[in-house]
């Protein structure tokens, strides 16, 4: 059996990981290239966030109790963080 | 956002301009003089300045930065930190961390960084042959085994650390080899700059390497080496991406407001936005200095200064054009100025080959695996 494919996609406020998980199979680096350009990025963004609320459906900030953290310096270097909510 | 001042969230101290090594891409002009180091009455004024601002929140980023740390000692960081906490008001919570190169890590360091609990981010940009072909000392020898042995005196003692990268054209076809050097070495997080036209250096292979779509397929291809891996580790510019799109607003982008992040250079002067334009004169000259802590009675005396007024009013007209022109603007908030400045010798400008390779591509990445029909979201306490 083959294992899952994970990415960190975020941390929550109280440490918890928000991963983005992707099947075994069918995922080479073309499956990554960017498509999709039928769709505007406001729209794309938009069905983003109502899967992310889908899977997480009690809250509206996507992941039930947990709220994400947003981390959005456009820093070159990374902040820093409590190194309690980086050890994953 | 043009009416947004703070909070503060980051204070970036330039212990030093000097670095002892000199990287082909890097932006700071003064690196080779040994001469400008801040002293500690100047981190106690810039402290003073600092906890008496309305603009604080309960918790701070102090990063020493700009200019290697590690050229000054030890003790040097114990004081200031001595300093900083004396001064601190009850309740706010510092974290302290340093962008290191890493050849200068030792023992008396790691005690220091366990002390204090400092957040430590070591510049290495992949194997050897990758990481020497810019980042050299100056008699023109490679930095990568004493920047080495710093990472492996930081595992032997446990201590966590990031690493940040910065990919030029040569990195690009090497997406295999980066995420199994980085895995090996297991930090905390993987960060992936960009070689940016940027102040002193006026070239970026990067720009130049096919339209961009050398650099999408790099990344496509590093996310799937990653995914691969058995065990997660964070590439900052993915997570911050996803977080950007899931959770983000327009007015998150500290680059854009000011006293989100406040700079203070080896000499005191003060400058806001970002932390790259206390190095930078534009082309007509002019500085991004708006102050001293020597001559400012409040931090917020700054945002009086002309020349911050100037510039801030030619930011905040680029940031509004981005919002009519860019799709990206509601996960971006108005870019980098100091890279529209830099690519565009202007401020208010808007799309730069910085946004296309940090900011679009990342985005475009993160849309496209979220989309697909067998991905789904996850939460877990640990990995």
């Amino acid at each position: 059996m083959t294992q899952n494919r994970r990415l960190v996609a975020g941390f929550t406020a109280s440490g918890a990981v928000l991963c983005l998980t992707l099947s075994a199979d069918g995922h080479g680096a073309d499956q990554y290239i960017a498509r999709g350009l039928e769709q505007s990025v406001p729209s794309r963004i938009e069905s983003l966030r109502e899967k992310l609320n889908a899977g997480f459906p009690q809250s509206g900030s996507g992941a039930g109790e947990e709220q994400i953290q947003n981390i959005v310096q456009f820093f070159n270097f990374s902040n820093c963080k409590p190194t309690s909510a980086k050890k994953c | 956002m043009r009416h947004l001042v703070g909070p503060i969230g980051l204070v970036v101290l330039q212990s030093t301009a000097f670095c002892n090594i000199d990287c082909r891409y890097c932006y700071l002009p003064n690196r080779s003089d040994r001469r400008q180091t801040m002293d500690l009455a100047t981190v106690g004024r810039a402290a003073q300045l600092i906890f008496a601002s309305p603009h604080l929140k309960d918790e701070l980023d102090v990063v020493w930065h700009a200019g290697e740390p590690l050229t000054v000692p030890p003790e040097y960081y114990s004081a200031a930190i001595e300093i900083i906490d004396e001064a601190k008001p009850d309740g706010l919570a510092i974290h302290y961390g340093f962008q290191t190169n890493g050849t200068l890590i030792d023992e008396a360091w790691i005690d220091l960084f366990e002390r204090h609990s400092i957040n430590i981010g070591v510049s290495l940009d992949g194997p050897r042959d990758l990481h020497d072909a810019n980042r050299k000392y100056r008699n023109g020898q490679g930095s990568f085994d004493r920047a080495m042995a710093g990472v492996e005196r930081l595992r032997a003692r446990g201590y966590p650390f990031h690493v940040i990268s910065v990919l030029t054209a040569q990195s690009l076809h090497r997406a295999r080899d980066l995420v199994e050097f980085y895995w090996r070495l297991g930090p905390t997080s993987i960060g992936l700059n960009v070689e940016e036209v940027e102040a002193q250096n006026r070239h970026s292979s990067l720009y130049d390497a096919d339209g961009g779509a050398a650099f999408d397929r790099f990344v496509a291809e590093l996310l799937s080496e990653a995914a691969a891996q058995d065990t997660p580790i964070e590439i900052r510019d993915f997570a911050r991406t996803m977080s950007w799109v899931v959770a983000g607003k327009p007015e998150d982008n500290d680059l854009v407001v000011p006293l989100r992040i406040v700079n203070v250079a080896w000499n005191g002067d003060l400058s806001t936005f970002c932390p790259e334009l206390l190095a930078l004169t534009g082309a007509d000259g002019r500085r991004f200095v708006f102050g001293n802590v020597r001559d400012c009675r409040a931090l917020t005396d700054i945002l009086e200064d002309e020349r911050f007024v100037s510039a801030a009013a030619e930011i905040w007209r680029g940031v509004a054009r981005c919002e009519q022109q860019c799709q990206y603007f509601r996960v971006c908030g108005g870019g980098a100025p100091v890279n529209k400045l830099s690519e565009t010798g202007r401020l208010d400008s808007t799309e730069t080959n910085f946004c296309r390779l940090t900011k679009k591509t990342w985005v475009d990445a993160c849309l496209q695996l979220a989309s697909t029909a067998d991905s789904r979201f996850e939460l877990t306490r640990s990995m």
